[in-house]
This record gives C-alpha cells, structure tokens and sequence, in this order.
C-alpha cells in the first residue's frame, strides 16, 4: 500500500503542480492529535514526489484549537489547510463561511469525481447552497454498541421496535440491568438521541427546522422529544441521565449495568479492548421506536474535515488536499487508524466486524445531527435536558428553542 | 548636605526602579496591556475572525441586562459564592483551632499535610474525581447514604454539590493560613485566660479571634476573588448544566467568547465581573480592616 500511495504522488506530482520548481510552504492545523504520526509519514511521502513543497503540519487540543485559529485568521498569519468542525460553533466551518473567509472548493469536486463517489450524507452536509467549502477524509455515525453475550444469557434478541426495547427493560430489569445507558450532563448526546428520534420520522426534519423552513413546534418534533422522555420514563434508559456523562455511561455499559449504549466508531477500541473477557460486542441500528416507522436511523455525517483558508496559497493546498481525500491515502487511514472514509472504496480494508458494520450503516440512513443555528444549538441541549428531568413539557422544551432561533 | 542627602534619595530610587523594571515590563506586557486592550474591545463587536471592529459604543454593556442566561449565571455566581465565602472559612476555622490544639507536634503536621494536600490537586482533576463520587447509580456518596439522588443532574441541588468540591478542595489551605494567626497568638494569653477560668470557647472568642481577624480577612478576599472567577469545576463537572442551572459568569465568558464568537461581548461581561469583584473587596476590606485601622 505504501508503493501504491508513493506511486500515487508521483501521479499527483506530474498532473495538477503547474508551477513545479518554485518553493512552496505550506501549512496545516489540526486538533487531531492522534492523526499526527500519520499524517507526518503522508506528508514525507508527499514531498518526495513534491520536492518543490514543503507542508509543517501544527496540531492543538481540542480546547486551545478555535484561539489558535482565531489568532491566525485575526493577525493575517493564515496556515493553508485547516481542520474545521462541520458545524456552528464559533470557529466551525459555517461562521468562517460567514465572514468570507474559505475558498470554494467547487473545481476540486469537480476534478475529483467527489461528487459521484463521496456518501449522501457527506455532500448534502457540506453542500452550501451549491458551494463546497471543505472536504472531509473521515465520516461517523452513532449506532448502538451491544452486549451480544447479556442478550443471549437473558434470552433476548436484538430490539426492533419499541415494544421490544420495553421488553428488554422488564427481563433485565429483573437483574438491575437498564438496556441503554445515556449521559446527558453534557447536552450533545440529547441532540443527538433528538436528531435520531426526529430523523426517524422524516430524515430531513432537522434540516427544515435549522433553515426555518418548519417550526421547532412542529408536531413531529414535540413527538420526537417526547419519545426521549417516555423512554426515559419506561425504564428504557438508565436513570441518572442528566447526571452521567459520555464517560460514566460507557462505563456503565462495559460493567455490564446496561446491556447497549449510543456511540460512534471512535469507540470500537475501547469497547473491544474494555469488555470483560468473553463478552461479544456487537453493532445494530437503533430501532423505529414511532408506530408506523419501519427504518431506524443514525445521526452522523462527516467527521474530520479540511478547508483552504482564502488567504492562503490556495492552489497548492487544494492539490495537498486532494492528495488526503485520495484512495491510497484513505486506505491506510482506515487501516492504520480504524477510521471511516467518506467513500465506500477505502473502507474495504476494514476487518474488524464493528467497523465493518459501521461503514455499512454509513451507506444509508444516516442523518445530519448538526444545527447551523448556534442559539438554537444550546436552547436544545437545555430544552432536552429539561424535558428529560420532567421540569417542562416536550412543547414547552421546543418553543424555548423557537424563541432562541 | 541637604542636597547630597536628596541627590543620593533619588540615586537609590533610581537603581530601584532599574531593578523593578523587567518585572513591571513584564507586568504591562502581560497583563496590563491585554487588559486594556480587552476594555477596548468591549466598545466593538467583533468575532474574532477578521480583522472588522464595528464600534458598538455602549451597547455591549447594554446587553448585560438583557441577558437571561446571564442573569442566571449571576445569580448562580452569587449564591456559590456566599456559599464559598460563609461556610469554607468557618470550616476553615474550626479546622485549624482543632489540628493547633493537638499537642502532639508531628500529629500536628500530619493533620496539616493531609487537610493541604486537597488543595495541590488540580481543578481538573479533583472535579473528574467528585463525578464518579456523585455519580447516580453507582457513585460512593449514593452508596453511602443509600440514595439515588441526581448531585449533578438536580438543578436545586448541583451548585450546592459543586460548592461541596470547592470546599473540600481549598479548606486546607484556608485552615493553613488560618492556623498560621492561630499561631500568632502569644501562649501567655492562654495561660493567663485559662487561670481566669476561661471554657474552650472563651478562649477562641475572646483570645484567638481578636488575633485572627487580618487572617479571616484575607481568606475571605481570596475566597471571593477565587469564586466569582470560579470556572474549572464547572467546566468539567457540569459545563453549566442542566439547563444554566450551574451557569455561572466565567463559564458563559468562555462560551459567549469562543461557542457564539462574540469576543467584544465578553469582554464587557469580563469588566463587569472585574467592577463587581473589585467593589466587594474594597467594601469588605473597608468593613473590616480599614475601618478598624480608622478606630
């Protein structure tokens, strides 16, 4: 694979640098610090067959990543290529939209057949109004992680409704086992069980409400909201769950104190490595809950996401970024790092059944679970967490959401 | 020799100032400057992003009293504060008047090293540890007490719960400041209260406190400096929530400047945390100190 991604930059080399000869730096920020290693080899075999071009790559936490590119787009000191949250957040990739501040990506979509190969949910995520501005190199969807082993000690068989999800909680309940654990101190994962629950009755809900093209009153998301706190209420969920984090509830699921929980591939390791020995963790759909839906969904989309900074030397970076989005390059990425591509073809080095069943999650059904609205965004966290605990009604949850549109 | 003497004044004053300059250069680079420049900033809107500052004269400041959530935070601010401020010092207090009455010397500073060593924990650190303490199924406090109480997730109990951290992390480090004026106390005065038939509390009322009341006074600054800036814990334990219930002033700082990207916003919040915690160290200061250096 290495020859083959060699060979590949050579190709690159020879095809899209049209001023070869001429020094070129370019610079890259990321906040994903595990990719590093990775990306250092991608870039050395890169400029090989690029002797004109140099990338430094910069990575930050998380935490110190929006100042980092604050200060960078504030003094003029722009790096080329840019790791950008698909979202709202302040430094996501719609506020830097926003201020004018991203190159257009159109022509390398074009050149790249991205368009016919990158998945539904990838490009109507990151299709503004008929512009691209980013290119993902990884995807991700939640999909319930389960104890294969407890469903089989108990008797149960993988939920595919409602019915059964209340079944489950009765039979395990027995035992003081919940089926899902759900931590919800921190508000996203409530976002994301809504824009799952919502999505399960029209996978374009969330959309709608975002733009304004429907009311966060509409009745379908009141009924999505409600969903959440009857199954809080029927013993579905593990309770506590305003008062669990992410952390807590994963681990009340690897000590076996719920049987499922909500996750993303992210977690395929420390699942596989944490459960107890002899435990057999396995992935499913979470299941249509709403009478009359037979299809679950799952919230996701794209995952680590790469932009070219206007200010930047633009060009040269939109080549580099082609150069990560390749196949080769991908491959590797999945391999090496366990990761999702956004297209079908690099994941088929995947080996690992979790993975394997991911990508093909990935592959339909999946809806957006980001909010272009960054006061909408918190009013729903808050809003879910107070219909959860029972301090206000589902309709009152979604017109506080309404009014901080 | 008039003269020599003044020329000399000025000599030392200047080598003084030749010693003072790095630090108060690096004073104004550091802190000064970037202060200003946030006062500054508080008259624009501005996200951070470009290099456009629209001047918005007052109307950052404006915004402070039509913000809901913020109102929230100051109330939240507000009463962990009190809650910081009235019962970690007298905690404190008790503590130290208790370890300084062990006679025993190494027992002493056994009882100093455990109650402190709280305090060398990170914020960080000590929060992710009270998360599992509180956590609602299988959290020591909840088996303890053999409860399933929600201690994060409750939006009347959270603050208090978070309080309880802060407390328990810093109360060492009051009581040693604290036992430090316990230890100013001349032994003398003891003796000669004990003679005149003085009760354990006699003696802390009438022979340790009189001693101890700069002590209190800068525990009680401290306290509420460090609480109304308060954020670590609230950022990891709760990030505010659940629904603002645990908000307080720096951590919608923190979001409103880098989740809404409205850095001249916060920056006029920041100033007016920085007037009112100012306003109450003078007036407490004031209260007690000053106005006893007056009598």
């Amino acid at each position: 694979m290495r020859m083959k991604q060699a060979l590949l930059a050579t190709v690159f080399a020879v095809s899209v640098s049209p001023a070869l000869g001429e020094p070129i730096n370019l610079s890259m920020y990321t906040f994903y610090t595990t990719d590093v290693s990775f990306y250092e080899q991608v870039i050395a075999d890169y400029q090989k067959s690029h002797p004109d071009v140099t990338v430094t790559i910069s990575t930050f936490e998380a935490a110190t990543y929006d100042a980092a590119l604050r200060t960078a787009f504030s003094s003029g000191n722009v790096p080329d290529l840019i790791c950008v949250e698909p979202d709202a957040r302040a430094v996501g990739m719609y506020p830097l939209i926003g201020a004018d501040l991203l190159a257009p990506l159109n022509d390398l979509y074009e050149r790249e057949g991205w368009e016919d190969k990158f998945f539904d949910s990838v490009l109507s995520q990151l299709n503004i109004d008929g512009t691209y501005y980013s290119a993902p190199v990884s995807v991700n969807n939640f999909s319930l992680f389960y104890n294969a082993t407890m469903l089989e000690k108990y008797g149960l068989d993988v939920p595919n409704s409602y019915e059964d999800l209340l079944h489950m909680a009765e039979v395990l309940g027995k035992d003081g086992i919940y089926p899902i654990s759900f931590g919800n101190q921190f508000p996203q994962r409530g976002r994301d069980y809504f824009y799952m629950l919502a999505g399960q009755i029209d996978h374009q809900i969330i959309k709608k409400a975002d733009s304004g093209e429907i009311a966060w009153t509409d009745e379908r998301l009141v009924n999505a909201a409600q969903k959440l706190k009857d199954m809080a209420d029927d013993g579905i969920f593990m309770p506590g769950i305003n008062a669990m984090t992410i952390v807590q509830n994963n681990e009340a699921y690897l000590t076996g104190r719920s049987a499922m929980v909500l996750s993303g591939p992210w977690d395929i390791k420390p699942f596989e490595v944490g459960a107890p020995e002899g435990v057999e963790v396995s992935l499913m759909r979470f299941p249509p809950v709403f009478d009359g839906v037979t299809e679950g969904v799952s919230p996701g989309g794209v995952g680590k996401n790469y932009a070219v900074p206007k200010k930047g030397n633009v060009e040269a970076a939109k080549d580099f970024l082609a150069y990560l989005v390749s196949e080769p390059v991908l491959t590797d990425y999945v391999e090496q790092l366990g990761i999702m591509a956004p297209y079908a073809e690099p994941n088929s080095v995947a080996t690992d059944p979790i993975q394997v069943k991911f990508n093909e999650l990935q592959a339909t059904n999946v809806v957006p679970r980001v909010l272009l609205n960054a006061n909408a965004l918190e009013a729903l966290g808050s809003a879910l967490q107070g219909v959860i605990a029972g301090d206000i009604t589902a309709e009152e949850g979604m017109q506080e959401v309404e009014d901080a549109r | 020799m008039k003269k020599k003497a003044s020329v000399g004044m000025a000599a030392e004053t200047r080598t003084g100032w030749v010693f003072l300059s790095p630090a108060v250069l690096l004073i104004l680079l550091i802190t000064i400057v970037p202060a200003l420049y946030s006062l500054w900033m508080s008259f624009y809107a501005w996200d951070g992003l470009t290099a456009e500052w629209r001047f918005v004269g007052l109307a950052n400041y404006q915004q402070l009293f039509k913000d809901r959530i913020l109102g929230q935070a100051i109330g939240n601010t507000a009463l962990f504060t009190t809650i910081n401020v009235v019962f970690k010092p007298a905690a404190a207090l008790a503590l130290a008047y208790a370890i300084e009455s062990v006679s025993a010397n190494w027992l002493r500073i056994t009882y100093r090293t455990v109650f402190f060593s709280t305090s060398l924990i990170s914020a960080a650190i000590a929060a992710m540890i009270w998360s599992f303490v509180y956590d609602p199924n299988i959290g020591f406090l909840n088996k303890l007490l053999g409860t399933s109480i929600l201690w994060l997730g409750d939006k009347n109990l959270v603050l208090v719960s978070i309080a309880t951290v802060g407390i328990w992390q810093f109360l060492g480090q009051n009581a040693l400041i604290l036992a430090a004026g316990l230890q100013s106390v001349p032994r003398e005065l003891y003796d000669a209260a004990e003679m005149d038939g003085a009760t354990v509390w006699d003696k802390f009322r009438f022979v340790a406190m009189p001693h101890l009341s700069g002590f209190i006074a800068i525990v009680v600054v401290i306290n509420i400096i460090n609480n109304l800036k308060a954020y670590d814990l609230f950022k990891v334990m709760t990030d505010g929530g659940p629904r603002h219930a645990s908000e307080v002033v720096a951590t919608r700082i923190v979001k409103v400047a880098f989740e809404r990207g409205e850095l001249g916003y916060s920056a006029a919040i920041s100033y007016a945390l920085l007037l009112v915690t100012l306003v109450l160290v003078v007036l407490y200061l004031y209260l007690t100190e000053f106005r006893k250096e007056d009598r």
